[in-house]
């Protein structure tokens, strides 16, 4: 069959040429020689010919060979060529790895030649790329910056075989793989081939291929080498990139090394990966070695606390292998580095691997794990940090403020952590550009969808739902996110039994996160968020309840020059409840609530040296307030309306704060923020002043090790106004005024910090005291539901904490997380000398949110990177609680009455709780559209009753005491979840 | 939600409570100028126990004064009562107790508070309304805090008199040695209500409604008289009852506020054990009475009275134990008919509980006119 084939490949050669002749002499009308012909055809076709002119292919083997000299087999594969410069595609072809040269298939006339071989600069046949050099085709297995494997693949004639007795040639296939560097080119075989080309790389390369069980064996050779080579080119790359004061990715310029770089700040893989921030805005610093280990250091654009304030670049962490095989990225924002005390920064992808309750990763319940942040029970709303009530933490959603931070009473939090990027939680050294709450500020940064590509992300849970999508509308320039969230639980309500009392309730929420994102240029980005939030719930038909958060923001970020950048910002907040009471439809009523406030808020920063940083800025705040509007509901209803007078107010602020590195060794800190607020409402004018100061110091030891004192004082004019011991669907909030006071607080803290030289472990020690002034609280069981005089059941309170806080961590490896314990004690005293009774005599009472004990376990243990499984632990002493110690008779009512204790002289029992998980990822190849993963796990898992309010009812006019815990048995759940 | 309502758990609390914050002394009373001071003492005890006596018996109970005053108070079965005379505004009065353990305790010396003026008022808006009482206080210049509360005192008369009885033990009819037709009873307000006048225009209280009895009240049957009266009452002692109040109507449920220890002005002098209660002082005591008479007010008397004859009873078949039980009496003896008739019950006896008497003993300063 192929000497038939060849034969009329021959005629049909013999009669293209005689046509061809022909031809010209028809076009030019004279006869020409071949070569004239070949001219003129070469002429005509221009470059599209140029590849196909050559001999013939003429060996044949049929006769004499058992086997054949091509590449794969003999047929011809559809291919690429680039020739004198030229790219070919889709071009008809086979290698002959006898001959080493390439043969191609003319598309016109069907003639298999054999080109100009010297003129091939490569060809890509089966997958694989064939480069040429003087010792002829090359496969390249591995092209990287420094470094490339090549492989001559090559047949030569083997041993005879004997059929019927008749001797036969057959072919052995041979591969000589080569290391190309700069500066040498050698043979290699195996590791030890690979470690004499990079002699000053043989320990790594060494562990290296230990720790990825690399075999040289015939069919795993070449992937083994290929693996060395990328790795190597890796080291290698990094090492000429530090010599010559390179940045080591293509997109960014470092600034001139004049300056010893930064502690190393690295990052965990998953955190820079593209499953939680397609776009990562930083600058990269440095990249280097150190040891045995890559470094990689970023510079975060956004916060420039780090003082290196490189020229901004979108940076896309690239996922192509052949830049470096593995960056292990060990601790995010260690805290020995960081310049403040108390400061947390983490971001939502670690939450995938924590065990969620009801099957939705939570933020807020991530907080509650970190030392000196406790809330006062489970389904709590809100929480305290190091003594602080949960009103003296500023919630920050991007630069919008969020009153109610939890959905359904505290099971889940108002945020979905999909729409969120990083989260950082400041419980002392609280910047100067913050301001207005006593305890904390907690800055959830919002999401900047992808600008280059259509990310998503969705997660069905038992009880909630929600998703996540990233639009890119114009290409690096445009994107919008958008994220939605909502729960299901009505019918789940309905399966209950009739008798239950929750049957005929109701329960349910949504969120809605979008962000539009616009690089106006390399050095100036608007950002505008919108986020909003509704809850529902009712315990039974007749008695409704419903809040919601909305919040709408503009900013603009400008980077001018690596030194100068600029943050504006204005938008609004709102929160309102309202409450629907129809038991009775003569008394058939409303009541509801409101608050918003308009922001405009600037920031400066300002890099006057290496190693001094200026920011200052402003802050201004409009507050508009509805304490509250009792109206009727219904035609039948004979309530009359009652309507507390609104209150307003301003509060305006400027800030400045210098952070000043004198050396590597230390470093200083130093804020002051002036804040004037003025109070409108009539008859209520008040202006109040609030200057307030921010220090902290580092001094950076040997071995990584550092110290940090810190100091602050904050003002607070805007109160909760509650008096339970969680959160009422009734709380609403009052500003300061005449008659209430602007609650104040100072805290000094100091710390110890310790991280291993491989960045793997991580220790924290630190302290802390707290004062508090004007800290409301209220009379004995005042009412303080539409209240008119509020201020009358006010009683002012002074508050004092003091803790101690110990946390180990461990960052990388198959077992990573954290375990931390807390000694922290937090007291309040009624001691408003004007008031005739107050709370325990004057004397020091327990806060209702005081555990002196605290223990917290997060770990995940990684199988292999798909299997995975996480177990948290808490542990706390039970909180304060006042209960009846006893009873007597009552005179004139005839009966027993229950007698109470001191306010918070008992405690409840300890809270002790078990949660475990595991996560599947069916998928895990990087290449893969979609990336999915299941989460099981249970909540809760050895049933402890963690006792969440202790209440009486009476029982035959006896009061009877109950403890109510919300999760009395293990709680599983599953969810799935997905991206894309 | 589901997961943790069906997840939920509920268990009794039952909390250690340690010695010192059990069987405290509790004292009820106020030292009252120119009026009998009545103490009352008993015991606090663990939730859920009822004891038959609380009471706190021989204990020595003394009202002192800074004017060097001091009475001492005898026991009247559960109650300490003792007559202090007019107190002086510019003088400081305390209690002084020892319980039978030793354990000596004191009230915080406190001045008197005189009560403004004040007049009370009744209304009927028809037959089927019920009565109301309010009261009226003068304007002062200074705000205060006034308790509000009332006595009361009704007679009864049957509107029968019957001249004989059944006796059920012995299952015989007698004639009647003593007809039990005539009662009295009394009540006195349960509730405290201390009300503070600063709410008032002027500090005076206007219609303030302090007792209702309804139209077929058996109370204003016959002869009723409610004694009204207002005592100031200092700012401590107002916020102790508030305090009282609240913490028997909320019992620290999850959204209600936090309860707390009662304030109390009384310490033990010699250990560091607690008590429970305020003691106050009270000063002059405003106080309007009225009698209400059936040509006051209308009485609408709902129940039913039935006369059985002889005849009828024995058409019905009755027996004395079942017309006994089945809520009549003997009337008289009808000659005629040979048998006795049977009456309702309440038509001949004062002491049948629509009647709500205690006693068949005119009280003293009761007027005599039926």
């Amino acid at each position: 069959m192929r000497n038939i084939l060849l034969s009329i490949c021959l005629l049909m050669a013999v009669v293209t040429r005689v046509s061809a002749q022909h031809s010209a002499e028809r076009v030019s009308g004279r006869m020409q020689t071949t070569d004239q012909v070949l001219a003129s055809y070469q002429h005509w076709a221009g470059n599209n010919g140029a590849l196909f002119t050559g001999r013939f292919v003429m060996f044949n083997y049929q006769s004499a060979w058992v086997s054949h000299p091509f590449l794969g087999d003999e047929d011809l594969h559809q291919g690429r060529v680039s020739f004198r410069g030229v790219v070919y595609s889709d071009v008809s072809m086979r290698y002959d790895l006898y001959n080493d040269e390439l043969q191609v298939l003319t598309p016109a006339t069907n003639h298999l030649i054999i080109p100009d071989q010297f003129a091939i600069d490569w060809f890509e046949l089966g997958g694989n790329r064939y480069i040429r050099t003087s010792g002829g085709f090359f496969r390249q297995d591995y092209g990287g910056r420094s470094v490339s494997l090549l492989t001559r693949v090559s047949k030569v004639q083997g041993s005879d075989v004997f059929i019927n007795d008749k001797a036969f040639h057959q072919f052995e296939q041979k591969e000589r793989s080569m290391i190309v560097t700069p500066a040498d080119t050698v043979e290699v075989k195996n590791l030890r081939g690979v470690k004499k080309v990079f002699p000053q790389y043989a320990s790594e390369l060494t562990e290296y291929g230990s720790k990825h069980q690399l075999s040289f064996k015939s069919g795993r050779r070449v992937e083994s080498l290929r693996s060395l080579a990328r790795y190597a080119d890796g080291l290698h790359s990094a090492s000429v990139a530090a010599h010559r004061g390179e940045s080591s990715s293509a997109s960014m310029v470092s600034k001139s090394r004049q300056h010893q770089p930064l502690a190393t700040r690295t990052v965990p893989v998953d955190a820079v990966s593209t499953d939680s921030l397609p776009q990562y805005y930083a600058s990269l610093y440095d990249v280097y070695r150190e040891g045995s280990t890559m470094k990689v250091e970023v510079n975060d654009d956004e916060k420039q606390d780090e003082g290196a304030g490189d020229v901004f670049r979108d940076i896309n962490v690239q996922k192509e292998d052949r830049v470096l095989d593995e960056v292990v990225i060990v601790s995010f924002h260690s805290k020995v580095n960081m310049l403040q005390t108390g400061a947390e920064k983490f971001r939502p992808s670690m939450l995938r691997t924590m065990p969620m309750s009801m099957g939705e990763a939570d933020v807020m319940k991530m907080v509650q794990t970190l030392p000196g942040v406790s809330s006062v029970g489970e389904a709590s709303s809100g929480f305290n940090v190091r003594g602080g009530a949960s009103d003296q933490n500023l919630m920050l959603l991007g630069s919008n403020t969020i009153y109610n931070p939890m959905h359904m009473f505290g099971l889940f939090s108002v945020i979905n952590t999909d729409a969120l990027g990083e989260v950082e939680l400041y419980k002392s050294s609280v910047p100067s550009q913050y301001g207005g709450r006593v305890s904390s500020v907690m800055k959830m940064n919002n999401r900047v969808g992808d600008k280059q590509k259509w990310n998503g992300s969705a997660s069905l849970g038992l009880l909630t739902s929600k998703a996540m999508l990233d639009i890119p509308i114009v290409k690096n320039k445009l994107s919008l996110m958008l994220a939605g969230r909502t729960t299901y639980s009505d019918w789940m309500l309905k399966l209950l039994p009739e008798k239950n009392e929750y049957r005929d309730g109701q329960a349910g929420f949504y969120d809605l996160n979008a962000g539009l994102s616009w690089n106006v240029n390399t050095r100036h980005i608007v950002n505008l968020n919108g986020y909003y939030s509704h809850d529902r719930f009712s315990f039974t038909p007749d008695d409704k309840y419903a809040y919601a958060n909305g919040n709408g923001s503009l900013e603009w970020k400008g980077y001018w020059n690596d030194r100068f950048s600029t943050t504006l910002q204005a938008g609004f907040d709102h929160y309102d409840y309202q409450n629907d009471d129809s038991k009775n439809e003569y008394r058939e009523a409303r009541l509801t609530f409101g608050i918003s406030q308009a922001f405009l808020k600037g920031l400066f920063s300002l890099r006057t040296g290496d190693r001094n940083t200026l920011r200052w800025g402003w802050d201004g705040l409009s507050y508009m307030l509805q304490p509250g509007i009792y109206e009727p509901l219904g035609e039948w209803s004979a309530v009359r309306r009652d309507e507390l007078e609104k209150q307003n107010a301003m509060q305006m602020a400027v800030f400045a704060e210098d952070e000043w590195k004198p050396s590597d060794k230390w470093s200083v800190t130093a804020g002051a923020r002036y804040t004037i607020y003025h109070a409108m409402q009539e008859g209520r004018q008040k202006t109040y002043q609030a200057p307030e100061l921010r220090i902290a110091g580092a001094y950076f030891l040997p071995h990584h090790q550092s110290l940090k004192v810190g100091f602050g004082n904050m003002t607070q004019f805007i109160h909760k106004v509650s008096n339970t011991v969680i959160m009422s669907p009734t709380d609403t909030w009052a500003l300061s005024n005449s008659d209430i006071r602007p609650q104040r607080g100072w805290q000094a803290t100091a710390g110890y910090y310790w991280r291993s030289e491989n960045s793997v472990y991580e220790i924290s020690l630190e302290t802390y005291i707290k004062r508090m002034q004007h800290y409301p609280t209220y009379g004995n069981a005042a009412q303080l539901v539409m209240n008119h005089n509020l201020p009358a059941d006010l009683i002012d309170a002074q508050g004092k904490a003091y803790g101690v806080e110990l946390q180990l961590k461990k960052t990388t490896g198959r077992l990573t997380g954290w375990i931390s314990y807390a000694y922290a004690r937090t007291f309040l005293r009624q001691n408003d000398k004007s008031v005739a009774w107050r709370v325990n005599d004057g004397k020091w009472y327990p806060a209702d949110f005081d555990h002196p004990h605290e223990l917290n376990l997060v770990s995940n243990f990684k199988f292999t990177k798909r299997y995975s499984m996480s177990l948290n632990i808490d542990y706390s002493t039970g909180h304060p609680t006042t209960i009846p110690v006893g009873s007597y008779y009552d005179e004139k009512r005839h009966e027993y009455l229950p007698y109470y204790s001191e306010r918070n002289g008992y405690r409840m029992p300890d809270n002790f709780r078990m949660d475990i998980s595991f996560n599947i990822a069916p998928t895990h190849h990087i290449t893969s559209a979609t990336h999915s993963w299941f989460s099981i796990g249970c909540y809760n898992v050895t049933a402890h009753h963690n006792v969440y309010s202790i209440y009486y009812e009476m029982k035959n006019r006896v009061p009877q005491g109950y403890k109510l815990s919300i999760f009395g048995a293990p709680i599983p759940y599953i969810s799935y979840n997905i991206k894309f | 939600m589901l997961l943790g309502s069906l997840s939920s758990c509920i268990e009794y609390f039952e909390p250690e409570i340690p010695a010192d914050e059990s069987a405290m002394l509790v004292v009820n009373g106020s030292i009252r100028s120119g009026e009998k001071s009545v103490f009352v003492l008993s015991r606090t005890v663990t939730l859920g126990e009822k004891v038959p006596d609380p009471y706190v018996h021989d204990a020595t109970v003394a009202v002192c004064g800074t004017d060097g005053m001091r009475y001492k108070a005898k026991q009247n079965g559960n109650k300490y009562e003792v007559w202090v005379g007019r107190l002086a505004s510019n003088e400081q009065y305390w209690v002084e107790i020892v319980t039978p353990d030793g354990a000596a305790y004191s009230s915080e010396p406190m001045s008197p508070v005189d009560a403004p003026d004040m007049v009370g008022h009744y209304s009927q808006l028809g037959k089927n309304s019920p009565v109301e009482f309010t009261i009226d206080t003068y304007p002062t210049d200074e705000p205060t805090y006034v308790s509000l509360n009332y006595d009361e005192t009704w007679e009864v008369k049957t509107p029968y008199i019957p001249t004989h009885e059944y006796y059920p033990r012995e299952k015989k009819i007698f004639a009647t040695a003593k007809p039990h037709v005539r009662g009295w009873g009394m009540s006195e307000s349960t509730a405290t209500i201390i009300e503070p006048t600063s709410k008032y225009v002027n500090h005076s209280i206007k219609g303030y409604k302090i007792h209702e009895v309804s139209s077929y009240d058996t109370r204003i049957y016959l002869l009723y008289r409610i004694r009204m009266y207002v005592e100031a009452v200092s700012k401590e002692e107002y916020e102790y009852e508030e305090a009282r109040r609240k913490q028997t109507d909320e019992m620290g449920g999850l959204f209600t506020p936090q309860p707390t220890q009662l304030p109390s002005n009384i310490h033990s002098v010699n250990s560091d054990r607690k008590a429970i209660g305020y003691v106050g002082v009270r000063g002059k005591i405003s106080s309007y009475t009225i009698m209400l008479t059936r040509k006051e007010v209308e009485y609408n008397e709902v129940r039913k009275m039935e006369i059985l004859s002889p005849g009828e009873i024995k058409k019905l078949g009755y027996n004395n134990a079942m017309l006994h039980d089945l809520d009549y009496s003997v009337l008289d003896f009808d000659v005629m008919a040979n048998g006795y008739n049977w009456i309702s019950t309440w038509a001949v006896d004062c002491r049948h509980y629509t009647w709500k008497t205690q006693t068949e003993t005119m009280p003293d300063d009761w007027p005599d006119l039926y």
